[in-house]
């Protein structure tokens, strides 16, 4: 039992030992069942999640590589490298080692519709990649407002998916040429990542991307950044480590309000002229379930925070400390978007055992911890006390403690 | 021109299979005989990665050659004569999965004793596909029996079983490490 090979001809002589020798049966029982109408199930479409179509010019290319060992013989015709291409549309394209399009699959909705009617077996693969990246930009998938595209390349049987990678990679950075390419091979996936993409209906090169970032940045959920496009996480990404993902250009931040109307905003909140704002800081970052601009500046010792929403300049979230002296603001924290005060107490009660007529000091407030909205609760019974951190924005228990009172 | 020669091979293969099943749909029996010898395996290690029970393999496998002999006259050939006897099988499967949602007696589920049975079955075989039938997912065993049984391909798999070629390909080879693990561990 010392490779693959022999576990695949042990199974195929095992399997051929096993079938039971059916056929006299089989034969006598077809004079009954000629002209018997058969059930067929008719084949579904795919049950990949289909995504809003936020215009995505982020093109991430990821370029998975699988290694599978004594797979086929790499003659023409036989699957070589399987390359996929996420925007927010995902497409699988499945070639040989010649490049030979065996087949190309839309695995969402949007990827079904960028695809259409296009045949492009038998073509060779940068001619299908520019037709696809092509129905992408003619479909409003690409523009200036969503440059980026993932590639993600798997080869098969030690194909160099690594070289297929940089040279797809570099065809489609021309032909997008204000565009943002971020590529990888995935060859070695492992299963977490492959059981990531099977539960969010994603590919596995966007799940590596969104774990790369969700490691780099441990504030973020896989959970709440599965939904986003690849140019929103290339925006998150930016000056965060990549791991081993390629990345050329930069993606693009015009369907939002940019850098500069975000520290308007936030200055004009702070009654602040623009030459007083000391070690200013802006990033973009996902929050409140929304694209968020992070501002920071200091005026003399005082320190201010501002969490602009991207799309409209509302400010979601601000933090003013003059010498230790907080105040603390915004439209995330007017209740609109939160599970409330009441509710967040219950909910700790509930995770504890108690009622509230069981326990002492009840009390609880609105904070932000890591960049996410909290309530903090707090309590005493029988002899303990509890502290609980609450996500305000849907309820659940983050942490909690319980000591020695 | 080596690589076309071996394409010519399995397409004379499909092309073969396809021709019996033209047989097979004008009520050739014998054609269905030849039909059933060529591919039984192929379609049985299929049933068995569907099946809870021995009984129910072989029942998948019964009624996939009944359902081809009724049936083979909607088959329009595309080349991919397997995919589509594949096709049958699984919703075969599905449907008497659906109304078979029974508890089931430990004696019924028990591979073991239905492959003792069996004389041909040497006990390393045996073993190996106890332990394919433990160890690994339905799911795996279904791609490990459709690819190292059945021949297909692994976007052929992928199409037949409605998951990205990717997916297939990297479940196939941690099955196959796995199953490579737990047999030398035997």
């Amino acid at each position: 039992m010392k490779n693959e090979n022999n576990i695949e001809a042990m199974l195929r002589s095992a399997v051929s030992h096993a079938s039971p020798a059916a056929l006299d049966e089989i034969l006598s029982a077809c004079d009954h069942e000629k002209g018997k109408v058969i059930y067929m199930e008719k084949k579904k479409k795919s049950p990949m999640r289909s995504f809003a179509a936020i215009a995505a010019v982020l093109v991430l290319v990821i370029a998975g590589v699988f290694a599978v060992k004594n797979f086929g013989t790499g003659s023409a015709g036989t699957l070589a490298a399987v390359v996929s291409l996420d925007v927010n549309p995902s497409i699988e394209i499945n070639v040989d080692k010649n490049r030979t399009v065996l087949s190309v699959n839309g695995l969402n909705d949007d990827g079904r519709t960028v695809v259409g009617d296009m045949k492009l077996d038998g073509t060779k693969l940068d001619v299908a990649v520019n037709a696809i990246i092509g129905s992408m930009l003619q479909n409003g998938y690409l523009d200036d407002m969503a440059n980026s595209i993932l590639l993600s390349v798997s080869g098969v049987d030690g194909y160099d998916a690594e070289k297929l990678r940089s040279e797809i990679a570099a065809d489609v950075n021309s032909q997008l040429k204000s565009g943002s390419v971020l590529s990888q091979d995935v060859s070695n996936a492992d299963s977490e990542l492959v059981s990531l993409a099977e539960k969010y209906g994603i590919t596995v090169g966007k799940a590596a991307l969104i774990r790369q970032i969700v490691q780099a940045n441990s504030r973020h959920t896989f959970d709440e950044l599965a939904g986003l496009s690849i140019n929103d996480l290339n925006l998150i990404a930016d000056g965060k480590p990549l791991g081993s993902i390629a990345l050329t250009g930069e993606a693009s931040s015009t369907a939002y309000i940019g850098k500069e109307a975000a520290l308007e905003a936030a200055l004009a909140h702070a009654k602040i002229s623009k030459s007083e704002a000391r070690k200013t800081d802006i990033e973009i970052d996902y929050e409140y379930g929304c694209m968020v601009y992070e501002v920071e500046f200091e005026v003399g010792t005082t320190e201010y925070e501002y969490d602009i929403n991207a799309n409209d300049g509302d400010i979601l979230w601000y933090e003013i400390d003059r010498n230790g002296s907080i105040e603390q603001g915004g439209s995330a924290l007017d209740g609109k978007n939160l599970v409330g005060i009441d509710k967040a107490k219950q909910t700790a009660l509930d995770h504890a055992g108690y009622k509230s007529s069981q326990v002492t000091e009840l009390k609880a407030e609105l904070d932000r911890d890591g960049g996410r909205t909290i309530y903090e609760v707090e309590f005493k019974a029988a002899g303990y006390e509890y502290e609980y951190e609450i996500d305000a924005s849907n309820g659940s228990v983050i942490t909690f403690e319980k000591e020695r009172d | 021109m080596l690589l076309t020669m071996l394409n010519t091979t399995e397409y004379s293969e499909a092309r073969e299979l396809e021709a019996l099943l033209a047989k097979v749909a004008a009520g050739d029996k014998q054609a269905l005989g030849q039909l059933y010898e060529r591919t039984h395996s192929a379609v049985f290690g299929f049933a068995m990665s569907m099946s809870q029970t021995p009984a129910d393999a072989e029942d998948i496998l019964h009624d996939t050659y009944l359902a081809v002999y009724s049936s083979a006259g909607g088959y329009s050939a595309k080349g991919k004569p397997m995919a589509w006897i594949m096709t049958i099988a699984k919703n075969l499967a599905r449907m008497k999965m659906r109304m078979a949602k029974r508890m089931l007696d430990a004696d019924e589920s028990d591979w073991g004793k239905y492959l003792s049975a069996k004389p041909e079955v040497s006990p390393d075989e045996r073993i190996l596909l106890q332990t394919a039938m433990k160890i690994l997912s339905d799911e795996e065993q279904q791609i490990v029996m459709l690819h190292a049984v059945s021949g297909m391909k692994h976007r052929e798999i992928a199409a037949l079983l409605d998951m990205p070629t990717a997916t297939v390909l990297s479940k196939y080879s941690r099955a196959i490490k796995k199953l490579r693990t737990a047999m030398e561990a035997e």
